[in-house]
């Protein structure tokens, strides 16, 4: 599979088939962006993984016709700022995994569905020990495009998360289909907040959207403390499973959830 | 021999009275059935027994083996050997039955805890309760049928092997087949472990399956009489009605 690791403001291509280009511009001082862009020509997969970054991120996908792309991204860091861009073809179709650990993060993703039957699957899962700002924007620019966005995050310490996700739809797009399902956890008392916005000016259209803040149910933590499981380990469970509904266990996403709930 | 006692309990829930002066002592060997209108207090008295906190004891204790459990967390007590069935299962996304049962299994047995032996404990158990094995590595009860859940709350006391068993309205959501399974089951777990078993119902045909030792009549939050098992027949023919006198004594 492709790997990329990104240490240090340092980019690594640890893996790479023919399947995908990877270009990238690494910045000059740490008041510059490293850049990343990455064509995917044919179906294949990636997986990306920061670690101990600092810095701000510039990355972009472009899915070429009929591709079929994987991305797996694994990120445990303290601060970031990151800009995202995918770019999607017709009949092209993307899945993406995020897991991340990061204190401080702003990330920003711009998901532009340009060609016909073109469709984005999009799997966040975030633990916030500070401030965790997401701007999702997903703009349907041709017809029979699907987005289906799922984004779950648990609070921690100090963590507080926004998340406002914009589905934009315009007159003559016809048949889209897209959802949105937001789940924050807090475990602490911090504020967070959900926004969906769905701006859709198209009557042919198919949209869902959830949004739920709050603890874990506690007649759920009463059944399972029942079974004779102390309440930390229930937590652990809870949390994992929210936090992995989507995402294999790897040995770095165990060594994040250990530390927080082992 | 263990005991379970409950004395003298009085239970509130936001200001409300539900269990009033309650008491009921149950051995392990026997089989105690309360039976009651609906909102008398037979949930809450199980949630109570089990250490549900939005229940506030008043006055009482709850004793097992002569030692108070009423400090006792949930896990504590059911680690302890006490076992509610619930009335109504939730569904838990994200969480597989599989994973659930062994967390449950190593906090009860520590360093004793066999993964091979739960693997094949778990299996045969989920045959024995004509169950979709299948279901072992899906979310607890999610998708689950009311009598699929209420199969689940027995495979889990196979499991656990608790000394004492509350199941509340085992019986209700099942179809007549369940209804068969679950009732010979929990007999059969009776017979072959140190068990007493405190059934909450409100139908006779549950009792067809197991055979309580005691009947009791609840009503306003109280025992207002207790007997064998002819008690149900009076029930049967005379609905509660002919209680409700006793009730107000
Ligand atoms: N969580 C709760 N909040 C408020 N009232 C409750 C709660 N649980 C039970 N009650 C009240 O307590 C009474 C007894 O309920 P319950 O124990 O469920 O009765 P039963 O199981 O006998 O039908 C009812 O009046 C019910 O409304
Ligand atoms: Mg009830």
């Amino acid at each position: 599979m492709n790997k990329i690791k990104i240490l240090d403001s340092k980019l690594e291509i640890v893996d790479s088939d023919d399947k995908l280009n990877i270009d990238f511009v690494k910045p000059y001082s740490e008041f510059d962006v490293l850049q990343v862009k990455i064509v995917v020509r044919k179906s294949t997969e990636l997986e990306l993984c920061y670690e101990e970054v600092d810095s701000k991120i510039d990355v972009s996908f472009v899915v070429e016709q009929e591709a079929v792309f994987h991305l797996f991204e694994v990120r445990k860091c303290q601060h970031l700022k990151a800009q995202y861009t995918y770019n999607l073809e017709e009949n092209s179709c993307i899945e993406v995994t995020k897991f991340y650990d990061v204190e401080l993060l702003k990330e920003l993703d711009l998901i532009q569905l340009n060609g016909a039957y073109a469709s984005i699957t999009y799997h966040l899962n975030t633990i916030a020990r500070g401030s965790n700002r997401f701007d999702i924007v997903t703009y349907h620019n041709a017809p029979h495009t699907t987005s289906n966005l799922i984004n779950h995050g648990v609070t921690v310490e100090e963590g507080s998360i926004s998340f406002q996700v914009t589905s934009v739809v315009d007159q003559g797009i016809k048949e889209c289909n897209l959802s949105q399902n937001n789940r924050i956890i807090t475990l602490n008392h911090k504020k967070c907040n959900i926004n969906p916005i769905l701006l859709i000016e198209e009557n042919e259209v198919i949209a869902n959207h959830s949004a739920s803040i709050g603890k874990f149910n506690p007649e759920i933590v009463f059944y399972l403390m029942s079974r004779g499981i102390p309440e930390k380990q229930v937590l652990h469970l809870l949390i994992k499973g929210f936090l992995l509904e989507s995402v294999p266990e790897t040995d770095l996403i165990h060594k994040i959830l250990e530390q927080y709930w082992g | 021999m263990h005991t379970l006692k409950i004395e003298n309990l009085t239970v509130s829930i936001e200001d409300k009275i539900i269990l009033k002066d309650f008491n009921l002592t149950i051995h392990t060997g026997e089989v105690h059935a309360i039976m009651g209108p609906n909102g008398t207090g037979k949930s809450t008295l199980s949630k109570v027994i089990m250490g549900d906190l939005n229940y506030k004891v008043i006055k009482g204790d709850i004793l097992y083996d002569e030692h108070s459990i009423l400090e006792m967390t949930v896990d504590e007590r059911a680690r302890l050997g006490i076992f509610l069935g619930m009335q109504m299962p939730l569904e838990i996304e994200g969480v597989t039955n599989a994973d659930f049962l062994r967390t449950a299994l190593h906090e009860k047995e520590g360093k004793d805890f066999k993964l091979m032996s739960f693997i094949k404990e778990l299996n045969q158990t989920v045959e024995q309760l004509k169950m979709d094995s299948e279901m072992i590595h899906r979310s607890i009860n999610q998708g689950f049928s009311g009598g699929e859940r209420k199969k689940n709350e027995i495979l889990q006391m196979y499991l656990l092997k608790p000394t004492m068993v509350l199941l509340d309205e085992i019986d209700s959501g099942l179809d007549v087949d369940s209804l068969k399974v679950v009732g010979e089951n929990v007999t059969a777990y009776k017979e072959t472990h140190e068990t007493g078993i405190l059934l909450i119902t409100h139908y006779q045909r549950l009792l067809d399956y197991i055979k309580p030792d005691f009947v009791h009549i609840m009503m306003h939050g109280r025992i207002v009489k207790s007997g064998d098992a002819n008690l149900v027949s009076i029930i049967e023919e005379n609905g509660y009605e002919s209680f409700e006198e006793a009730s107000h004594e």
